[in-house]
């Protein structure tokens, strides 16, 4: 997965946090979700933490996670739920009712920077009634996300990290 | 209507419009079972009415309702997946399109509903600066009109099922009252004068 991202996903850019935090570099998953090979990696690696922790459902935090959630969701056969910029997606239904059929949610995110994106995602779940303590995230840049996350009772397991990525390791020595 | 995906009731479409009834896919993804069942009809639709005239190099997701659903389908079929954002970023590349795409891909449009169809046509011409579009799948045809605007712009609906149906069904099966399936079918009517009356 390391090597793909390197190949295809990576691109001289910045992604920048509300903290001011920033990187020199951009890693656009959905260059992986969109060819059937590398979502299904993805996949598989996601399926396989996820056998890991007991959960109900899963639930993206925007719309860029949106495709791996779900098929995540109808390979583990867990209902998924969209968070996009901390706002659920839902016209007419209540994510509280989402949630009565099973409130112990992971979040499953791309990337992670800071983990604002995430957290947001959590907090209207918690609000919701849910119980989060893991978030899933294909590939964590180490920007703080980790730390944050865990100051609000977040897990957070990355499949992939900024160091695991060939090139990126390089430009941070 | 048993996970709520459509409801009954007092309704203010995204065009402003009031509607008696709203058929909401972005509920499908919360059962797997639902999601998977409706990826596998999509998947039949674009092998029977589709690829037979026509190759696929990309499916298109319109989000929010339909990027789910045509991940599933692309998955399933095995054709890669791109997807127009509604806003573009404003960090890192800033373009519109994403995914891997080449110029003048035969790109497939999925979606969960159709009800004029303007929003459809105006991702299709999104994506038409750069592959051809010409076919468009949609659970719902809500029968307002969607059909003959898609005509208009070179692009085919094919729907799973029309709105007519799945009311006269849900009729049928004693899901819905009779006074619920007239109040429908008369706000149907109601908007195909409408139309009738502005063109």
């Amino acid at each position: 997965m390391a090597q793909l991202i390197e190949e295809k996903a990576l691109f001289e850019g910045e992604f920048k946090c509300s903290s001011g935090d920033k990187t020199d570099y951009y890693i656009d998953m959905a260059m992986i979700f969109s060819e059937p090979t590398g979502l299904e990696i993805a996949l598989s690696l996601t399926l396989a933490e996820l056998r890991r922790i007991s959960v109900d459902k899963i639930a993206s935090p925007s719309v860029e996670a949106d495709p791996i959630v779900a098929v995540v969701g109808t390979h583990a056969k867990l209902g998924s739920i969209f968070i996009h910029q901390g706002q659920p997606i839902y016209a007419y239904e209540k994510l509280e009712n989402l949630l009565k059929t099973g409130n112990r949610v992971a979040v499953i995110a791309d990337v992670t920077l800071c983990g604002n994106a995430v957290l947001s995602a959590v907090k209207t779940l918690r609000s919701a009634g849910a119980q989060v303590e893991t978030a899933v995230t294909i590939v964590d840049l180490q920007k703080g996300a980790r730390e944050l996350l865990k100051q609000n009772g977040i897990r957070l397991v990355p499949l992939i990290e900024a160091k695991d990525i060939g090139s990126i390791a390089l430009r941070q020595q | 209507m048993r996970i709520g995906a459509i409801k009954f009731g007092d309704f203010t479409l995204s065009s402003g419009g009031k509607s008696p009834y709203y058929v909401d896919l972005r509920l499908a993804p919360s059962y797997p079972e639902v999601l998977d069942r409706l990826g596998d009809l999509y998947v039949e639709v674009v092998k029977n009415e589709i690829q037979p005239n026509w190759n696929i190099a990309r499916i298109a997701g319109v989000p929010t309702a339909g990027l789910p659903i045509a991940t599933v389908v692309s998955q399933k079929m095995r054709i890669p997946l791109i997807y127009v954002r509604k806003e573009p970023r404003t960090h890192g590349l800033g373009k519109t399109i994403e995914g891997v795409v080449n110029s003048n891909d035969n790109v497939l449009l999925v979606d969960d509903i159709i009800t004029t169809g303007h929003s459809t046509i105006e991702e299709a011409e999104i994506l038409r600066n750069r592959v051809n579009v010409k076919h468009v799948v949609v659970l719902v045809d809500r029968e307002q009109g969607g059909h003959a605007n898609l005509m208009k712009n070179a692009l085919e609906l094919h729907p799973l099922v029309k709105i007519r149906d799945v009311i006269g069904y849900l009729r049928d099966l004693g899901a819905i009252t009779t006074n619920t399936y007239e109040i429908v079918a008369n706000y149907m009517a109601a908007s195909r004068q409408d139309r009738e009356v502005t063109h």
